[in-house]
Order: structure tokens, then C-alpha cells, then sequence
């Protein structure tokens, strides 16, 4: 078994690096931004409200979909929070997109 | 000293780690020409060739480094076909996982050939709900990804037996000889000296034919020794 190991651990590296690529935002005025988990789906969605507007939310409500300007968009969402941000293409994988709270 | 196997396989390593190498100006140029993002993708692909070479450099024919060499050409392959993403000659890129399977049979071992396409799967399986334009033109198609798993399954099927009947043929070879040259040294129980080496030539230096000495005529035992005599004197040997 151990001789599978290194190769095993490439492909784990491997897939990652996939997955980054692939979740790379690639239009930079439309991004998914991913928050704490255990944040709050009112204060995941105030917080990407300070950025730009809402669209949608992802699979789950702590990844919210924003538009907004591309040069500040980014800081802004970090600013604010947000882990990482993602292509929202590769935000809505895991299931239908959240409903956003009335 | 290094059997046959073992040669070939160190050959066909040291071709996997140029492949990959190549791969990497291949792919920022692919990136380049398509206008692709060219940095991250050229960071990838020197982390993959990266990895395979310092397996490499530890042990060339180690069977960890032949299957890290073998999930670093799947996952080169498949930064190929990423760049190839909005293209319609995406679909014919995907050839190639087909063409890695065939070049990394010359390891001639089967978990090679098991983790290679295992790799391919994964990275199907995984890309196709993840971002399927990275490996198929028109979006997520899990029936495009069935027919192909359907075709990499019927060819590993093949490849695994094929390499796993090769490496025992190789083994069978490697023992017959060792076994011939241990009875040629020991003489096996025989005054004869073989004739011939392992590779068919002759062998310089001995008579090709010395019946029993008592079986001889003196007459002939005289001429014997006299053409051996002379040959030697010469400076040259009998051969046959």
C-alpha cells in the first residue's frame, strides 16, 4: 500500500488544482463570494450587500452570488469576510441554489 | 545488475519526465494562442512534472515512482484539455488520455496502468459536476462520461493483462538466464566448455570440440596439442 501512496497524493494535488482552476472567477464584475459557514445567511448576504448587488445565492446560503465593480469588488467582499471568491458557475454545484430570506 | 525489465523501465521513465517537461512550454503556448490564463495553468503543470522528476531522481524504477509519473501525465493531459475549453477540437484533445494509457504501457506494470486510469476517471467524474466546459464542449453530459469510462475500462482491461503477462515473461527470461550462466560456470557436472555465450557468438579461446582425452589416439591427442600449440603461440584462439 504504500508504494500507491505519493501517486495517490498527486492525485489529490491534482484535483485541487483542477478545482482552482476551474473555480477562478472569470468575468471580475461577477463573482461568488464564500463566507464562514457558520455565519447566518442575514449576515453572509449584509455583508456581500456592502459590495455590489446580490443575485443570487449558491448551494448554500453562506456563498452568495454579487455583481458589482471589478476593480473593488474583490477587496471589498474580503473586507468584509468572505473566505475566498469563486466563479458562480462553480458556486451552484452541490444542489440547487439557495432561496434568498424574504 | 539491472534486469532487462529493469532497463526498460528506467527507458521508458526517463521519456515520461521528458514528455512531461515538454508539456509545460506545450501548454502555456496552447494558453497563449487561445488567450487563455497562461500562469496558473504553467504553475500547475510545473507542479506536476516537478513531482514526477523528484520521484525520479529517488528511484527511477521504483513502482512509486512509475505510478506518480503516471498520475502526473493524467493530470498534464487533462490541463490540455482545460486549455482547450470553448474550442470544438476539445472533444479530439480527450484522444489523448486514450494515447497516455497506450505510452505508459511500456512501464509493463499493471497497478500502473490501474492508477492511470483510475486518475482518468476521477478527474471525468469530478470535472463533469464540477466545471464541465474544462472537459467537455456543450456542458455536463453523464452519458458522454459513461461511454467514455466504457472504452478507458475495455482498454485497461487489455493493457493490465497485457503488462502483467510481460513483466512475467521478463522475469521468466531473467531467471532462465541466470540459471544458464550459473550451470556454464559451475560446468554442471560436464568437462565440456559451452561454445557459445548467451547471445549466440562464439566464445574466443576454446576449442569448439575436446572429446575425453583417454578416448583419443596418441596420434591424434599429438596433432591436437600441436594446433592448440600453434594457435596459442600466434597469439590467436580457436573459435568455432
Amino acid at each position: 500500500m504504500r508504494r500507491w501512496m505519493p501517486s495517490l497524493a498527486l492525485l489529490a494535488i491534482s484535483l485541487t488544482m483542477s478545482l482552482t482552476l476551474v473555480a477562478a472567477p472569470r468575468d471580475p464584475n461577477l463573482v461568488a463570494a464564500v463566507f464562514p459557514p457558520w455565519w447566518p445567511a442575514e449576515r453572509s448576504l449584509s455583508a456581500a450587500g456592502t459590495a455590489g448587488a446580490i443575485l443570487r445565492t449558491g448551494a448554500w446560503p453562506w456563498i452568495v452570488v454579487v455583481s458589482g465593480p471589478g476593480d473593488k469588488i474583490a477587496a471589498v467582499l474580503h473586507g468584509a469576510g468572505a473566505f475566498f471568491l469563486v466563479d458562480p458557475s462553480a458556486a451552484g454545484l452541490c444542489g440547487a441554489p439557495a432561496k434568498l430570506p424574504a | 545488475m539491472p534486469s532487462d525489465l529493469d532497463n526498460l523501465r528506467r527507458i521508458a521513465a526517463n521519456g515520461m519526465i521528458a514528455l512531461l517537461w515538454f508539456h509545460v512550454p506545450f501548454n502555456l503556448l496552447i494558453a497563449v494562442m487561445l488567450g487563455n490564463d497562461w500562469l496558473l495553468p504553467g504553475i500547475f503543470a510545473v507542479v506536476l512534472a516537478g513531482a514526477a522528476t523528484l520521484a525520479w531522481f529517488g528511484s527511477p524504477t521504483a513502482p512509486a515512482t512509475r505510478m506518480t509519473i503516471a498520475v502526473a501525465v493524467i493530470g498534464i493531459i487533462s490541463l490540455l484539455v482545460y486549455q482547450m475549453h470553448g474550442q470544438p477540437w476539445q472533444i479530439d484533445t480527450h484522444m489523448y488520455y486514450f494515447a497516455g494509457l497506450a505510452l505508459l504501457t511500456a512501464f509493463c506494470d499493471w497497478q500502473v496502468m490501474l492508477i492511470a486510469a483510475g486518475a482518468t476517471a476521477v478527474q471525468h467524474l469530478v470535472l463533469n459536476f464540477a466545471y464541465p466546459a474544462a472537459i467537455y464542449p456543450g456542458g455536463a453530459d453523464l452519458g458522454r462520461v459513461v461511454l467514455h469510462a466504457v472504452i478507458v475500462v475495455l482498454e485497461t482491461t487489455v493493457l493490465v493483462w497485457l503488462t502483467h503477462r510481460l513483466a512475467r515473461l521478463f522475469a521468466v527470461n531473467d531467471a532462465a538466464i541466470a540459471e544458464a550462466n550459473e550451470a556454464r560456470e559451475k560446468g554442471h557436472g560436464s568437462t565440456r566448455r559451452p561454445t557459445r555465450n548467451v547471445n549466440n557468438r562464439p566464445v574466443l579461446g576454446q576449442p569448439c570440440w575436446r572429446p575425453a582425452a583417454r578416448s583419443r589416439p596418441i596420434w591424434m591427442r599429438r596433432a591436437r596439442w600441436w594446433r592448440v600449440g600453434r594457435t596459442r603461440s600466434a597469439g590467436r584462439s580457436v573459435s568455432c
